[in-house]
């Protein structure tokens, strides 16, 4: 989760600390801010708004999952626990900037901090504050009882009931579940959160209402149509959802713009591996090309009556060899040698080198830097 | 038989010379006799990050046939073998990487795995590293030029007969930003075996040239390199916790500058 960079108001280890009584507290003093959880490398945040856990996350996991890995480590002797206080309009800004976390009313997520506190046997304060606390009193209340009492709590028939907010325990009451048992499967929370945004918008009332007052809806027998229209949007959504989880690679490729590579480049990556751009078979062609391109530029320069050109190439990881080129250049007269002949020999024979490496360069332009693996040699006679 | 694993990423600066740094420290502190041999010859780093610099004899010379690959093993960190790249880029154009396949064949005699750090990119260098392996690791941060590179490597790797081992994730942050595990394993057709988690201890261990998992074995990067090594050779790692310290004896060390 996204969380500012600030200074803790709390620390504390989980051996040194009530973690249940620690939410307790948040819960009645409306808390705006979040605890972190650490333990060993891994990392929890649960964030909270009037004293509500509205987002967690940890590890990998968020939602009911994160709260459920944040359960089985604040027994631990090193997890470290710091609370983090903060104003009610950053906190909305967190919960906007951390969607994915957030904890939906209709959740399982306050069973399991129940859950925590039952583990200690702390005893339920009476807290007035909000309708939240009343609920998760009355739901501690009903969990320390028998299951034919929590079968008075949520009344039959369960079929009736117009939200899947708790399962579990519908299940343990109600047979009619079992036609149902493939709605419930790992991605029953997300359903579940889902859900409940498209109920919401179909009751009047919101969901924390619904919770509060459990009889209104519990008492209220719906028709065998709504019934059915009720499974098929869980139905859809379920679909849906599975639908997100299970997304196939084309889409992700596409998703992110991520090209696969073809096959054709893989064969040219690996041509040029296997030993440069020129195949064995065609050495020879490209030797012969080479020659006749040098002898043609040498012969341009005047006062040369003829030029041989000797390219011998090597294939090997890259393309390298040697160049011989011998001519023949029209003697000057005895004046003229006196005056410097070996100067202007120099001068030619640089002259034709830069010929070759031109040529060399022209045959090659994606690979100009080959040209470092040529030797040249110039005879003038 | 000495496995021959290459670490390779496709693009460069996700890390991978750190984990195959560290990665070789971890196997060696299982008992497994490893040579890192750095193949990043134009980029050569493995030596700053091992605090192994300055070797008068290194890869360069066994490539450009001046010297015998024998004389360019070290011992490093740990009693982990390394035959650096050399930093210096004197010599770079004298080096023939076909010389690399006749070294390799020496050192594997004396060796149970033999990691090679594959330098980015798929040129001659990249390649002739990769065909040498038998097996390759995929090292990868979660965005998407570094995956989209991943796969190129993967795809071609595949070509060259080398069996993919699985892919490292390093840098993660548990930022709902970059891509997920699974969208990782879907995209790259390949197990994610190891996720390593963004550290700053890496940055500062490097500064030190000491391997994270010598410096500091308690930071969460060196358990989960330990474990990869573990998980590579079958054996089991229990991580190593941090210490557990009261706030203020933290505080009085934070001032006085020790960090464990």
């Amino acid at each position: 989760m996204e969380m500012p960079i600030i200074s803790p108001s709390m620390v504390s280890y989980a051996d040194e600390l009530n973690f249940n009584q620690l939410l307790e507290d948040l819960l009645r003093n409306k808390h705006n801010g979040f605890v972190r959880i650490t333990s060993g490398s891994y990392e929890g945040y649960i964030l909270f708004k009037n004293g509500n856990q509205v987002a967690a996350s940890y590890d990998k996991y968020s939602k009911l999952e994160a709260v459920k890995s944040i359960k089985s480590v604040i027994q631990e002797n090193n997890t470290l626990i710091e609370v983090f206080n903060l104003k009610e309009s950053p906190v909305d800004y967190l919960i906007n900037v951390n969607k994915p976390y957030l904890i939906e009313s209709s959740d399982d997520v306050y069973d399991v901090l129940n859950e925590l506190k039952k583990s200690d046997n702390d005893e339920i304060k009476e807290t007035n504050s909000n309708t939240k606390s009343k609920y998760l009193k009355k739901e501690l209340e009903n969990e320390s009882k028998n299951t034919t009492e929590v079968t008075q709590f949520i009344p039959k028939p369960v079929q009736n009931e117009p939200k899947p907010i708790k399962r579990e325990t519908i299940n343990q009451t109600e047979p009619y579940n079992e036609d149902k048992s493939n709605f419930i499967s790992e991605k029953e929370s997300k359903i579940e959160s889902s859900n409940s945004e498209e109920l919401k918008q179909s009751t009047s009332s919101d969901t924390k209402e619904i919770l509060v007052d459990d009889t209104t809806y519990s008492k209220e027998p719906k028709s065998e149509e709504e019934i059915q229209i009720q499974s098929e949007v869980v139905e859809d959504i379920e679909n849906k959802s599975i639908e997100e989880e299970s997304i196939d690679r084309p889409s992700l490729l596409k998703k992110y713009g991520i090209k696969e590579i073809n096959e054709i480049d893989v064969e040219n990556i690996l041509y040029s591996y296997n030993g440069g751009s020129i195949d064995d078979n065609d050495i020879e062609k490209v030797e012969l090309t080479l020659m006749n391109k040098i002898k043609k530029s040498i012969l341009g320069i005047p006062k040369i009556i003829s030029a041989e050109v000797l390219v011998f190439l090597e294939n090997a990881y890259e393309l390298s060899g040697n160049i011989n080129i011998i001519i023949e250049y029209e003697s000057k007269g005895f004046f003229s040698r006196m005056r410097g002949e070996s100067r202007d020999t120099e001068n030619l024979r640089r002259q034709i080198i830069n010929i070759a490496q031109i040529e060399i360069k022209k045959s090659f332009r994606k690979y100009p830097e080959i040209i470092n693996n040529f030797d040249i040699n110039v005879e003038i006679n | 038989m000495t496995r021959v694993i290459a670490v390779a990423s496709g693009k460069g600066g996700v890390g991978k010379t750190t984990i195959t740094a560290n990665l070789g420290v971890a196997l060696s502190t299982y008992g497994e006799e490893t040579l890192v041999l750095d193949a990043d010859v134009a980029m050569a780093n493995l030596e700053l990050i091992l605090g192994m610099e300055g070797k008068s004899v290194t890869l360069h010379d066994v490539l450009s046939g001046d010297a015998d690959i024998e004389e360019a093993v070290y011992e490093g960190p740990g009693g982990v073998k390394v035959v650096p790249a050399g930093i210096s880029l004197e010599g770079l154009r004298k080096i023939k990487l076909d010389r690399l396949e006749n070294a390799l064949s020496k050192l594997v005699q004396n060796v149970d795995i033999l990691l090679i750090d594959a330098p980015a990119g798929l040129e001659k260098d990249a390649l002739a590293a990769i065909a040498a392996a038998q097996e390759m690791i995929l090292v990868t941060t979660p965005e998407v030029p570094s995956i989209s590179d991943a796969l190129k490597t993967k795809i071609v790797a595949n070509k060259l007969g080398v069996e993919i081992v699985g892919v490292v994730i390093n840098r993660e942050m548990h930022d709902k930003t970059f891509l997920t595990i699974n969208e990782i394993e879907t995209i790259l057709e390949v197990p994610v075996i190891a996720v390593i988690p963004d550290d700053p201890e890496v940055s500062r261990a490097a500064a030190f040239g000491e391997p994270l998992v010598v410096r500091n074995p308690k930071s969460p990067t060196s358990n989960a390199i330990m474990q990869l090594a573990a998980d590579l050779i079958g054996e089991s790692y229990q991580p190593i916790e941090p210490d557990k310290k009261s706030v203020i004896a933290k505080l009085v060390e934070g001032l006085l500058g020790r960090r464990y």
